[in-house]
């Protein structure tokens, strides 16, 4: 009988014209964002092995030309999203790229990632279409399931048969999941034939598994909006009253907790602004120049004046020192600033957890390794790499007898050593490594897990309705 | 009869219980969007006057032109919690220097947000507007002929005498009167936020952008009625409009402004940073050649160990003769002289070289606001990208004013050089010594900050051709709806 009833259900979806409509919705969806995301991989990707191709050649181009070692801003590049179909962020700030020295703070704001005029927004990914369109969707379908057959009677004759309550509401959810499920199998099938008609490689390395495992994600997703859709829908009396009222529902999941979680994250974890700084800065900057020239009255700031007395490169190594320590103090200013960012950023993120379509958002973010982390661990590399590159410079440093050994730069102080390098291979480059998907998973899981509580308390709440639903038909509006 | 049908319209509208939930959403949505955002705009606007005074004081002590840093900032809008447009992205300040070009690229995120939280929606009103009012104004229409036809009221009216034409026109001015009640309060709520709980006084150019926007707020909503009613008519069963309506409010509000962007990237997309960085390192390598040369042909020294080379102090190219210290075997006086020929002979060369990167930036420059426009044109199929971009246009977050700032920014780097010339002052004097124990530079006649004033005749310019995507589609649906509805058939 339970099965009866599920096909029973199943089947009236499927010749419904909202169905038809759905199925329209999600293919043309899908198949744009095949399209798109095909071309936002090629594309992105090839940028990004040109921008690594003219790196390198800038750096040939220095070492011809540029006098040392130390002078060489290495660009270390953040390659793009795995996958930019599943998921991509386009913020135009984020940064991609950061050039660094073996000495120079790193500073994430000034990175330029792309046309900062092109307020980007959303990209049309299946994150993005299942989040919003198939939310919708899921609605669309599970609006009226109860209200309607109230509204006809239908509710009654189900009643008629041997069935529990329980049952009842079981195999409407169940049939109303499996048609999303149908929905959104087929919407990435297609997607993923254009992907694979145009070269992506979506066979390859852990593509397949990631995709298998978004493709849970979404049915949890769809699930919980299905589910607070039958809930409401036994709830009201007329189906357009439960489509009003999940409408409301939806875009305070969908708009306004991520909007507020943003702001209360803005106003209660606070950053500094850049004139306090700027200030901190100069301070640090004041007491090590004090302190440098205290301890070798030689130096005022960068400036020797006592000059005559001091052979060059003691005096030259002093100045250095100086420098050396004012690039460290910064450089911690900077990573405290940063984690002050990430903090703000991750309390924004926990706040907007309390909206299960963030839930999704973020799982299938953490999932792609292109969330907040996927930055941190881009910032922390660079950090590791700066360290790298100014160990390998200093051993080049060592080597080279006519260099003053010292191997930081200032940006006008370029002439510090003047024997063009030789050996570029000996200068370390910058790579990003991917995470591995078990730890993206792994990941996952724990906003995934907040989405399957949140999908349990609301198919309780959906069942305990049900069982306590007066199913008497209503002559509404006659 | 119109007029009865409309009051009537209107009144079925108001009572019923979506209105209700609707408004007081709406409401309670634009307010909390104002109380945070002007809470967001002071404290930019007081950042950025406190960043001028710092700039100030730094100028009353300083002794050499490269160290006249003016700092020209995009100017806080006072109307920015309407539509934050490209505040949040775009670049914010640039340096007015004599030595460096003022494009774009040249300027720098001074009061920037957090980056990070750009993974969350930073909520404005227009973004509020495109997305709840267009689904209200929606839910208003959608089963006025389907839902009357199921009711029978349709044959009714008709039976009475109404004429299809008049009852149309009935329902849309009823429709309209309703809209207008929704955005009226829902902007009376902001301005009453706005006199509360802010330092922003609702006068001027705050209150003709207001009224702009509510007009616009209003066009937009009466569209999104306008299709609402357009798939009544199509439609026999209200159900059934109603998916067609929600199927439109997808496309036009969710899909078309996610792929416009998407696709002019995609299919025009910019060249690398990498690629300009390299034709203005090659610009770099050659003037620096020509100051080895110089210097190998001229210098009483002989070697390239005197110069010194590199990007610094507002200029594109600072470069030099090192003083006597660093060539410590050399008569001082010696040194000073040949620093004079060699700017004397490389300031032209400088000033060349600056210009053709001047041209590469701005080139670039040109190819972003053109990828802006071309993603506008294709969002303008999108009432709600046309809606968000006129409430930009008239906050003044939008990428036509960012234009008219840099431009304004560069005015005033010719005013700067012309001032500088006039006085004499050495772009480079800042790398010499020769400035220590001097008296502040006499800057009396520096040319002032341009002010960024809002202007109505420039927000009509800027939004009329907007507004009239808003109008003719508007004008079309209706006329569409006419003649569908003339040939309902009403059993």
């Amino acid at each position: 009988m339970f099965w009866t009833l599920y096909r029973k259900e199943i089947k009236l979806s499927l010749r419904s014209t909202r169905f038809v409509l759905a199925l329209a919705i999600i293919m043309a969806a899908f198949a744009l964002s095949g399209i798109m995301g095909s071309a936002s991989y090629h594309n992105q990707l090839a940028e990004f092995r040109q921008r690594d191709a003219e790196a390198t050649r800038n750096l040939m181009d220095q070492m011809g030309n540029l006098s040392g070692v130390a002078a060489l801003p290495q660009p270390a590049l953040l390659p793009p999203s795995p996958y930019p179909y599943i998921r991509d962020l386009s913020s135009t700030r984020l940064p991609e790229r950061i050039v660094v020295n073996a000495t120079r703070h790193r500073e994430m704001e000034k990175a330029m990632r792309s046309n900062p005029l092109l307020n980007a927004g959303e990209t049309f990914t299946w994150e993005f279409i299942l989040a919003m369109a198939g939310g919708f969707i899921a609605i669309l379908l599970s609006y009226d399931s109860i209200a309607e057959e109230r509204r006809q009677g239908t509710i009654s004759l189900i009643f008629s048969n041997p069935l529990t309550r329980w049952r009842v509401i079981t195999a409407k959810l169940l049939a109303l999941v499996t048609i999303n499920a149908a929905l959104v199998a087929s919407g990435m099938l297609l997607s993923m034939l254009i992907l694979a008609f145009t070269d992506v490689p979506i066979l390859a390395g852990d593509a397949p598994l990631t995709m298998v495992i978004f493709f849970a994600l979404s049915i949890l997703y769809l699930a919980f909006v299905t589910a607070l859709g039958i809930f409401i829908s036994t709830l009201t009396r007329t189906p357009s009253l439960a489509l009003t009222a999940l409408f409301f529902i939806w875009v305070a999941f969908s708009l306004v907790l991520p909007s507020a979680a943003r702001v209360t994250a803005g106003a209660l974890e606070r950053i500094p602004t850049p004139d306090e700084r700027e200030r901190a800065s100069d301070q640090v900057i004041g007491e090590i120049m004090e302190e440098n020239n205290r301890t070798r009255p030689v130096v005022n700031g960068s400036t020797i004046v006592n000059y005559s007395r001091i052979p060059f490169t003691a005096v030259e190594t002093h100045v250095a020192n100086g420098y050396l320590k004012v690039y460290e103090a910064l450089r911690r200013l900077q990573g405290e600033y940063e984690e002050q960012l990430f903090d703000q950023g991750g309390f924004g993120l926990d706040l907007a957890r309390w909206s299960p379509v963030e839930l999704f958002r973020e799982s299938s973010a953490k999932l792609t390794g292109s969330d907040i982390e996927r930055w941190r661990r881009f910032l922390d590399e660079v950090e590791n790499y700066r360290k790298e590159l100014g160990a390998a410079i200093k051993a080049l440093d060592s080597r080279d007898t006519g260099s003053p050994h010292v191997y930081f730069v200032n940006d006008i102080n370029i002439w510090l050593s003047q024997r063009p390098v030789e050996d570029v291979a000996q200068i370390p480059r910058f790579g990003f490594k991917e995470l591995p998907l078990a730890q993206r998973l792994g990941e996952a899981l724990q906003p995934a897990a907040w989405l399957i509580l949140w999908t349990t308390i609301i198919v309780l709440l959906a069942v305990i309705a049900f069982l306590r639903a007066d199913v008497r038909q209503k002559h509404v509006g006659s | 009869m119109i007029g009865r049908l409309a009051a009537l319209t209107f009144k079925n509208h108001i009572l019923t219980l979506r209105f209700a939930i609707g408004v007081a959403m709406a409401v309670l949505m634009v307010v909390a969007v104002t109380l945070v955002q002007i809470q967001d705009y002071e404290a930019r606007a007081q950042a950025a006057a406190q960043f001028q005074r710092t700039r100030l004081e730094i100028r009353e002590r300083t002794t050499a032109w490269s160290m006249v840093r003016t700092v020209l900032e995009v100017p806080p809008s006072q109307l920015s919690f309407i539509a934050k447009g490209i505040s949040n992205a775009a670049p914010n300040n640039i340096e007015i220097s004599a030595g460096r070009p003022a494009t774009l690229l040249e300027m720098g995120y001074y009061h920037a947000a957090n980056p990070l939280l750009d993974f969350l929606p930073d909520p404005d009103v227009a973004g509020i507007v495109a997305f709840f009012f267009s689904f209200l104004a929606i839910l208003l229409s959608y089963d006025l002929i389907s839902g009357s036809r199921e009711q029978g009221m349709l044959r009714s009216l008709l039976a009475a005498g109404v004429g299809r034409l008049q009852l149309l026109a009935g329902l849309a001015l009823g429709g309209l009167a309703t809209l207008a009640l929704i955005v009226l309060l829902s902007i009376g709520a902001v301005a009453a936020t706005l006199q509360w709980a802010s330092q922003i006084q609702l006068e001027g150019g705050v209150l003709a952008g207001l009224a702009i926007i509510t007009f616009e707020i209003l066009l937009y909503c009466l569209l999104f009625y306008a299709i609402g009613l357009l798939c009544s008519c199509l439609c026999r069963r209200s159900n059934l409009s109603l998916l067609f309506a929600l199927l439109a409010w997808v496309v036009l509000v969710l899909a078309v402004p996610a792929l416009a962007t998407q696709v002019v990237v995609q299919l025009d997309p910019l060249p690398t940073m990498e690629s300009l960085e390299k034709t203005t390192r090659e610009i770099d390598i050659e003037f620096q050649q020509q100051l080895n040369n110089y210097n190998q042909e001229h210098s009483p020294f002989r070697t390239n160990r005197n110069l010194y080379y590199g990007w610094n102090t507002g200029n594109i190219f600072d470069y030099g003769v090192r003083n006597a210290h660093f060539v410590v075997r050399s008569p001082f006086q010696e040194v000073i002289d040949f620093r004079r020929d060699v700017r004397a002979f490389m300031e032209p060369l400088r000033e060349r070289a600056m210009s053709r990167i001047e041209q590469l930036q701005r080139e670039q420059e040109i190819l972003m606001n053109r990828q802006v426009e071309k993603a506008a044109l294709l969002g303008s199929v999108s009432p709600a990208s046309v809606l968000r971009r006129l409430c930009a246009v008239a906050a003044g977050t939008d990428q036509v004013s960012m234009e008219r700032f840099v431009e304004s920014a560069r005015q005033l780097r010719r005013e700067y050089v012309a001032f500088q010339r006039s006085k004499g002052y050495g772009s480079l004097d800042f790398t010499t010594d020769q400035h220590r124990d001097q008296q502040p530079l006499d800057l009396s006649g520096l040319p002032p900050l341009p002010r960024f004033e809002w202007n109505i005749t420039t927000v009509l310019a800027d939004s009329a051709l907007d507004i009239s995507l808003l109008i003719a589609p508007l004008i079309v649906i209706f006329l569409a709806v006419g003649f569908i509805f003339k040939r309902y058939d009403v059993r």
